[in-house]
C-alpha cells in the first residue's frame, strides 16, 4: 500500500521575514547512489508551497519513509539558491514542514520589491477599514535605515505627509499614521460629533504613496466603509472629539456608537495599555479609597453618551475603556479578564489622556524648560506596553522616539515638530549654545524627521529616530516646534532647542546613551572551565556561627577567558593579557550541589577576563565558616593559576553567602589574609550573624541587589537593607528589584522560594522571568566588577540608578530597578542620628536649624523601624506628611558650608510609607527640591522629571510589603543651566535646601541621609 | 457523588515524629547540655534564614537540618514548657506547628556525675 507524504513550508527572506513568491522548490529522498525526486512546486504570493508524494516515488529496498530534503531555485530551470543537502530530515514523517529563509543578496530579482500595506486596528489587513478606527500602515523591501515620506490623500488632494525610518531590514514596523481616521480632518477646523464627522467618510478612497526621496516606490489604497462595528469614542457632551485635556476641565465621557440597543453594558476606564488580548486582567481605576472606575448603562439608541467618571475624580494619566455586554445572573461578566467580545477604546489609540497642569509640571518651576522622556525602546510581540521609554540602548539597537500626549501642552497637540538627535551637551554648553545638530549619520539637519503631534495617544507620535545606533555616547532628542505650524506644508524648523514651546530629553542629564551592553558585551570570545573537588583537594574544618563544626569538601566549578573553545586546564587560559583578577561566588543556603547553579554567570565573567570560580559549601553552613571556606579556595585558585592571577579580587555571595563576603571582606583585613579584595556583591543577603558594620579599614565598593518579591528573605529584618546600611566609607550602592525573588538567579534552586509559604499565587505570576533574573546578575555584576577590578568607569551610572543595561531593560516590559548609592564624598545636611527627641528633628547634622511650614504633624525623627515597622532599613531618619501643596520642610545650611559648587548633585533617600493613607494608591510620589543662595535666588527642581519615588511593591502577604528607600540625585546643574524666566542659583552660597510638597496633595514619607554630593 | 463516599486522610502534621532527649553537644569548644528535640517524617527545606522551633514561649537555642531536609535537630538550653504545639519557622515567621501529645513528655536526665568535667549545663538548679 502507498502512503502518501506531504511537505509544506514558506520561503521567506531572511530580512524582513515577508514570503517570496514564485521560487521554485524540488523535494528530493536522499538515496545511497541516486536522490530521487519527490515533487515540486512554486512558492505562492505569501511564500508558501506544498509538495505531496506517494511513497511509491521513492520506495527502494528497505525505504519505508524518506529521508528528506529541498532545492530552492529561482525558476524552474534557474538557478539553485538554496538547499538543505547538507541537513537532511531522516525517517521523515507523513507530514514534514519547513521554514525557509534566505538572504536578500542570493535572492536576486525576488528579493521583496518596496511594499507598504494598510493594517487594521485588529491587525487584520483584509477587513475593511471604518470611520475612527487608526490607519496603520506596515512596510517591507525599502532602502535600509532611511527616511521615506508617507503621503495620504483623497479625492479632495492630499491629506498630510509624515516621514518614517525604515529600518537595517529595510522595514517600518506598524505605525499610525492617521488615528481615528474620520473623526477629525486634518485639513478642516470645522469640528463635528463624531457620528456626524465619520459619515463624511462613508465611501471615500484614501491613496498612500510611500517616497524614497522623491521617488515614489509604493502606494496603497483603502476604502472607508460603515461595518456597524460598535465602537467607543471619547468625546464632549456634544460628542466632540475630545480624547486629551487637562486635569479638572473636564468628565471622563464616552460616546458609543452602534451598541446593542436596550442591552446591560459594564464599562470600566483603565490604565492605558496596548495590544490588548483576551486573557489580559481588567484593573479598573480607583477613583477614591471607594470607588473604582465602573459604570453600567443601557443605550437605548445607536449613539449614546455616558460620564465614566466625573472632573473631580480624574487623576493625570493615560486611561483606556472597556466595554462589555452584562448578562443577568452570568457570574463570567464580572471577571476581571479582558474576553473575546470585549470592545475596547481603541487597540493602538489611547482612550483618554489627561494631562497634567502644563506650567506646573515644568522641572524648573516658573521656568520655560520642557524636559520630557522622548526615547523609547518599541517592545516587539505584543507586550506590553507597547511603547517602553528608556535612556539607554544598546550599540545597534534601534532608537524610537514618542511624545507622550501626557505631557503635551494645548500649544504642542496638532502641531508640525521635527525631532533631533544631537550628541548630549552639558549644562554649560547648552547655556551658551541652543543650537541643535541632529546627527550626520542620520542625514544632519536636512534629513530631521517631522511629522503632526496628536494629543491622545503616544502611538500616534512614536516613530523611528536612529535605526541601527552603533555610534557609543550620551545624546539629547530635541522636539523643534519651530514656527509652531498646524501644517507640514507651512512648517519651517530652526535647528534650535528654544524655550518656551520645544521640548528636550536631555538637558540637565542626557537624554539616552548608546553603551555596549554589560549583560551580552564580552571580551572573550572563549571561556575554558573545569572543576575539582574533595579528590584531588581534600576537605576543610570549620565552625559556624552557631558554634557547630562542619567538614567541608573542597570542591568548585571554575571557568576562565581562554584562546580556544574547550579549554580544560588552568594552563589554557588565554595569552591575550599577563594577568587576570579572579572572582569567586559563594553561594548561600539551599538543596546540595547549590555551587553549580551560576554556570550561566561564571562563563559571562570568564568571556570578561576575569578566573572566575563558584565554590561550594554544605547545606546548613552559616557566615563565618561560608567566609573561611572562600579563603582556602582563594589559596587553591591563586596556586592553580600562579601569576596569571592577579591580586586583584571579587567577591559575589548570594543569600547566606552575601553575608558571608562581607564577613570575609572584614576577615581578609584583620587576619592579614593578603588578598586585594577590591569589589563585594551581596545578592539577596542575610543579615543574621555577626551584624557586620562594613567599613572601617576594610571599606570596598560594595554592591547588593534584592528582589521585592524575595519569596525565601521575605520579611522585614535581616536582609540586605540592613548590610547596606550599616556599610560605609566606600561606593556603595543597593538596587531594590521590583518582582526579582531569591532562588531564580541560581539554576539548581530554581523556583524554591515560590513554596516557602511567603509569595502568594499572585506574587508568584508577578516574578520576573528566569532570564530577567540571569540578565540582571550578569550586567550588573560584570559591570561592578569591570567597573572596580578593571577600572571601567562608564558603569558608574548603573550604581547611582541613573540607567539601566538595555537587555536587562528589555528582558521585562515594566522592569522597575530603584538604587539607593552614596559615594564617600559628601557634605551631609542631615542623617537624623544622634540622641531623639521630639525637637531633635529641627536641628540637622551640619549644624543648622530645620523647620517645618503647615505640616499636619511634627515631622518625627527616630530609627525608622521604630517609627515606621515595615521599614527594612536599619538606621535613623525622619517621618513626615503633608496635606496641603503649600507645606514644605527648610533646611538652613550653616555658613562655612555653604560653597557645594564642588559637588555634583544633591541627595536623598526617600520612600512612601507603607499604609499611608495619605499616599494616593500605585502612584509614584513627587516633590520639589529648593535651593535659595545668600542672594535669594532660586530654583525649584521637580523630582519626578529626574527620578522617581516609587509607591511601594504590596506584595500579597501585606506584612513584608516594606517601605524601601532609594536614592534621589539631582544634577545641581539643574540650578545653573539656562532657564528662560528663571534665575541662576550661586551654587558657592547656598543657604537653604527647602523640601517642597508641592507636587500631590497630600503625602507621607520617610527620608535620610540628606547631602551633597559627587 | 456521594458523601459516604469521600476518604479522608490523616492531616501529615500528625505524622511528624518528634523524639526528645537531652544530650551533649561540643559547642564553641566547651562540651553542653541541651535537650534536643528531633523532628522527622517532614521535609524541613534548607532557608536563607536560620530555622528556630519554639514551645510556648521557648525558643530554640539552634537548629540543625540534615543534608538531605528529612531531619531537623532543634536544640534548646532551657526546660521545655507544657504546651500543644511545637512551632517551626524561619527567621521570625512561623510555618507548621506540630501537635505534641496531650500528656507532658518526662525527659530522662543524663547522669550528669558521668559528664566530662566543665560541661555547661543550664538546667542545674541555681
Amino acid at each position: 500500500m502507498s502512503i502518501r507524504f506531504t511537505i509544506v513550508g514558506v520561503v521567506r527572506e531572511t530580512e524582513s521575514g515577508i514570503g517570496v513568491p514564485g521560487l521554485f522548490v524540488k523535494a528530493y529522498d536522499k538515496d545511497l547512489l541516486f536522490d530521487d525526486l519527490l515533487g515540486t512546486a512554486t512558492s505562492s504570493a505569501d511564500g508558501s508551497f506544498e509538495i505531496v508524494s506517494e511513497s511509491s516515488d521513492f520506495r527502494e529496498f528497505f525505504d519505508q519513509r524518506p529521508d528528506l530534503y529541498l532545492r530552492v531555485f529561482t525558476s524552474a530551470h534557474g538557478e539553485e539558491i538554496w538547499s538543505s543537502k547538507e541537513f537532511v530530515r531522516w525517517n521523515a514523517g507523513s507530514y514534514e514542514a519547513f521554514d525557509v529563509t534566505i538572504p536578500r543578496d542570493a535572492l536576486g530579482e525576488h528579493a521583496e520589491r518596496p511594499r507598504i500595506v494598510f493594517v487594521r486596528d485588529e491587525g487584520d489587513r483584509e477587513a475593511p477599514h471604518q470611520p475612527g478606527e487608526s490607519l496603520v500602515v506596515r512596510a517591507a523591501g525599502l532602502r535600509p535605515s532611511a527616511a521615506h515620506s508617507v503621503t495620504l490623500s483623497d479625492d479632495a488632494g492630499e491629506i498630510m505627509t509624515q516621514t518614517v525610518f525604515s529600518d537595517r531590514h529595510g522595514v517600518v514596523l506598524d505605525t499610525v499614521v492617521w488615528p481615528q481616521i474620520g473623526i477629525d480632518d486634518p485639513r478642516e477646523r470645522e469640528r463635528l460629533p463624531v457620528e456626524d464627522a465619520r459619515k463624511r467618510w462613508y465611501g471615500r478612497t484614501i491613496t498612500l504613496v510611500l517616497r524614497d526621496g522623491t521617488r515614489a516606490v509604493s502606494t496603497a489604497k483603502v476604502t472607508v466603509e460603515r461595518s456597524h462595528r460598535p465602537l467607543a469614542v471619547a468625546t464632549d457632551a456634544d460628542g466632540l472629539l475630545l480624547n486629551g485635556f487637562e486635569i479638572g476641565a473636564h468628565d471622563a465621557r464616552l460616546t458609543l456608537l452602534d451598541f446593542p440597543k436596550g442591552e446591560d453594558l459594564r464599562i470600566w476606564m483603565v490604565p492605558r495599555q496596548h495590544e490588548w488580548r483576551p486573557g489580559d486582567p481588567i484593573l479598573p481605576v480607583r477613583l477614591s479609597p471607594k470607588q473604582v472606575a465602573q459604570i453600567d448603562v443601557r443605550p437605548e439608541r445607536d449613539v449614546a453618551r455616558v460620564v465614566v467618571a466625573g472632573r473631580d475624580a480624574l487623576a493625570p494619566g493615560a486611561y483606556d475603556f472597556v466595554i462589555r455586554r452584562i448578562r443577568y445572573g452570568f457570574e463570567d461578566d464580572d471577571d476581571f479578564v479582558l474576553r473575546a467580545n470585549d470592545v475596547v477604546s481603541g487597540r493602538r489609540t489611547t482612550g483618554l489622556v489627561v494631562r497634567e497642569l502644563f506650567m506646573p509640571s515644568k522641572v524648573i518651576r516658573g521656568g520655560c524648560a520642557n524636559l520630557q522622556q522622548i526615547a523609547a525602546r518599541r517592545t516587539l510581540g505584543g507586550m506590553w506596553p507597547y511603547v517602553q521609554f528608556t535612556d539607554t540602548f544598546q550599540v545597534g539597537e534601534n532608537v524610537w522616539g514618542a511624545l507622550d500626549p501626557n505631557a503635551l501642552d494645548a500649544s504642542h497637540t496638532g502641531k508640525a515638530v521635527a525631532i533631533y538627535v544631537a550628541p548630549h551637551k552639558t549644562a554649560a554648553q547648552w547655556t551658551l549654545d541652543n543650537s541643535v545638530n541632529n546627527l550626520p549619520v542620520l542625514g544632519g539637519n536636512a534629513a530631521v524627521p517631522t511629522w503632526i503631534t496628536q494629543s491622545w495617544c503616544v502611538n500616534a507620535n512614536l516613530r523611528l529616530l536612529w535605526p541601527n545606533a552603533t555610534q557609543v555616547g550620551e545624546y539629547d532628542i530635541v522636539a523643534d516646534f519651530g514656527n509652531n505650524a498646524s501644517t507640514l506644508a507651512a512648517f519651517v524648523k530652526d535647528d534650535h532647542y528654544n524655550q518656551p514651546l520645544d521640548m528636550i530629553d536631555g538637558y540637565i542629564t542626557a537624554g539616552f546613551r548608546i553603551v555596549p551592553d554589560p549583560t551580552a558585551d564580552t571580551s572573550f570570545a572563549n571561556a575554558g572551565s573545569f572543576m575539582y573537588d574533595e579528590s584531588t583537594h581534600g576537605s576543610i574544618n570549620v565552625t559556624d556561627d552557631d558554634g557547630n563544626p562542619w567538614t567541608v569538601p573542597l570542591k568548585a566549578s571554575v571557568h576562565f577567558p581562554a584562546d580556544v573553545a574547550g579549554a580544560t586546564t588552568a594552563g589554557q587560559i588565554s595569552a591575550t593579557q599577563p594577568l587576570y583578577p579572579v572572582v569567586v561566588i559563594v553561594h548561600g543556603n539551599g538543596p546540595y550541589g547549590g555551587y553549580l547553579g551560576y554556570e550561566y554567570l561564571l562563563d559571562h565573567l570568564a568571556k570578561n577576563g576575569f578566573i572566575a570560580a563558584s565554590i561550594h559549601l554544605e547545606p546548613g553552613e552559616t557566615g563565618t565558616d561560608r567566609a573561611r571556606v572562600l579563603r582556602r579556595h582563594l589559596e587553591l585558585l591563586f596556586a592553580m593559576f600562579g601569576t596569571r592571577a592577579a591580586n586583584d579580587v571579587g567577591i559575589m555571595g548570594h543569600s547566606r553567602g552575601g553575608e558571608a563576603v562581607v564577613i570575609a571582606t572584614r576577615l581578609n583585613q584583620q587576619e592579614a589574609w593578603g588578598y586585594n579584595i577590591n569589589a563585594v556583591i551581596a545578592l539577596a543577603p542575610t543579615n543574621q550573624y555577626t551584624y557586620e558594620n562594613f567599613g572601617g579599614a576594610w571599606a570596598r565598593p560594595f554592591l547588593v541587589i534584592y528582589g521585592s518579591l524575595d519569596g525565601d528573605l521575605a520579611g522585614i529584618g535581616d536582609t540586605g537593607f540592613e548590610l547596606y546600611d550599616h556599610a560605609s566609607g566606600m561606593q556603595k550602592s543597593m538596587l531594590f528589584v521590583y518582582r526579582a525573588c531569591h532562588d531564580r538567579f541560581n539554576t539548581v534552586w530554581g523556583d524554591g522560594d515560590f513554596y516557602f509559604g511567603q509569595m502568594t499565587p499572585a506574587d508568584q505570576a508577578a516574578v520576573l522571568s528566569v532570564a530577567a533574573h540571569h540578565n540582571i546578575a550578569m550586567g550588573y555584576m560584570s559591570a561592578f566588577f569591570r567597573q572596580s577590578l578593571r577600572a571601567e568607569s562608564q558603569w558608574q551610572g548603573l550604581f547611582t540608578g541613573e540607567w539601566v543595561p538595555a537587555a536587562v531593560q528589555a528582558s521585562d516590559p515594566i522592569m522597575k530597578i530603584y538604587a539607593q548609592y552614596e559615594d564617600p564624598s559628601a557634605r551631609t545636611i542631615d542623617n537624623f542620628e544622634g540622641t531623639h527627641s521630639a525637637t531633635s528633628w529641627q536641628t540637622s547634622t551640619i549644624g543648622g536649624a530645620v523647620a517645618g511650614t503647615g505640616l499636619p504633624a511634627t515631622p518625627q525623627e527616630n530609627d525608622l523601624r521604630t517609627l515606621d515597622a515595615q521599614s527594612p532599613h536599619l538606621t535613623a531618619g525622619l517621618i513626615l506628611g503633608w496635606d496641603s501643596v503649600g507645606d514644605s520642610l527648610r533646611y538652613d545650611i550653616p555658613a562655612g558650608q555653604r560653597n557645594v559648587a564642588g559637588f555634583h548633585a544633591v541627595s536623598f533617600r526617600i520612600s512612601q510609607r507603607v499604609n499611608s493613607a495619605s499616599n494616593a494608591a500605585n502612584q509614584a510620589q513627587d516633590l520639589r527640591v529648593t535651593l535659595t543662595d545668600g542672594s535669594g535666588k532660586s530654583r525649584a527642581i521637580r523630582v519626578s522629571k529626574l527620578a522617581e519615588i516609587p509607591y511601594p511593591h504590596v506584595r500579597g502577604f501585606d506584612y513584608f510589603t516594606k517601605s524601601a528607600m532609594c536614592t534621589i540625585r539631582i544634577p545641581l546643574s539643574a540650578y545653573t543651566i539656562h532657564c528662560l524666566n528663571v534665575d541662576l542659583v550661586d551654587l558657592n552660597n547656598i543657604s537653604t535646601l527647602i523640601f517642597e510638597f508641592a507636587e500631590k496633595p497630600t503625602g507621607e514619607i520617610e527620608i535620610d541621609s540628606v547631602q551633597f554630593t559627587n | 457523588m456521594n458523601a459516604k463516599e469521600l476518604v479522608r486522610l490523616p492531616d501529615p502534621r500528625a505524622d511528624v515524629q518528634i523524639e526528645m532527649r537531652e544530650v551533649v553537644k561540643d559547642f564553641r569548644g566547651k562540651p553542653h547540655l541541651f535537650i534536643r528535640v528531633r523532628l522527622t517524617r517532614w521535609h524541613f527545606p534548607h532557608r536563607a534564614p536560620e530555622p528556630f522551633a519554639a514551645i510556648g514561649d521557648l525558643v530554640s537555642h539552634h537548629v540543625v537540618i540534615s543534608r538531605d531536609g528529612l531531619q531537623a535537630d532543634a536544640y534548646f538550653d532551657a526546660a521545655l514548657p507544657a504546651a500543644p504545639v511545637l512551632s517551626f519557622g524561619y527567621g521570625k515567621v512561623i510555618t507548621w506547628d506540630f501537635p505534641l501529645p496531650p500528656q507532658r513528655v518526662t525527659i530522662p536526665p543524663l547522669d550528669r556525675a558521668r559528664l566530662p568535667e566543665g560541661t555547661v549545663d543550664p538546667f542545674k538548679p541555681r
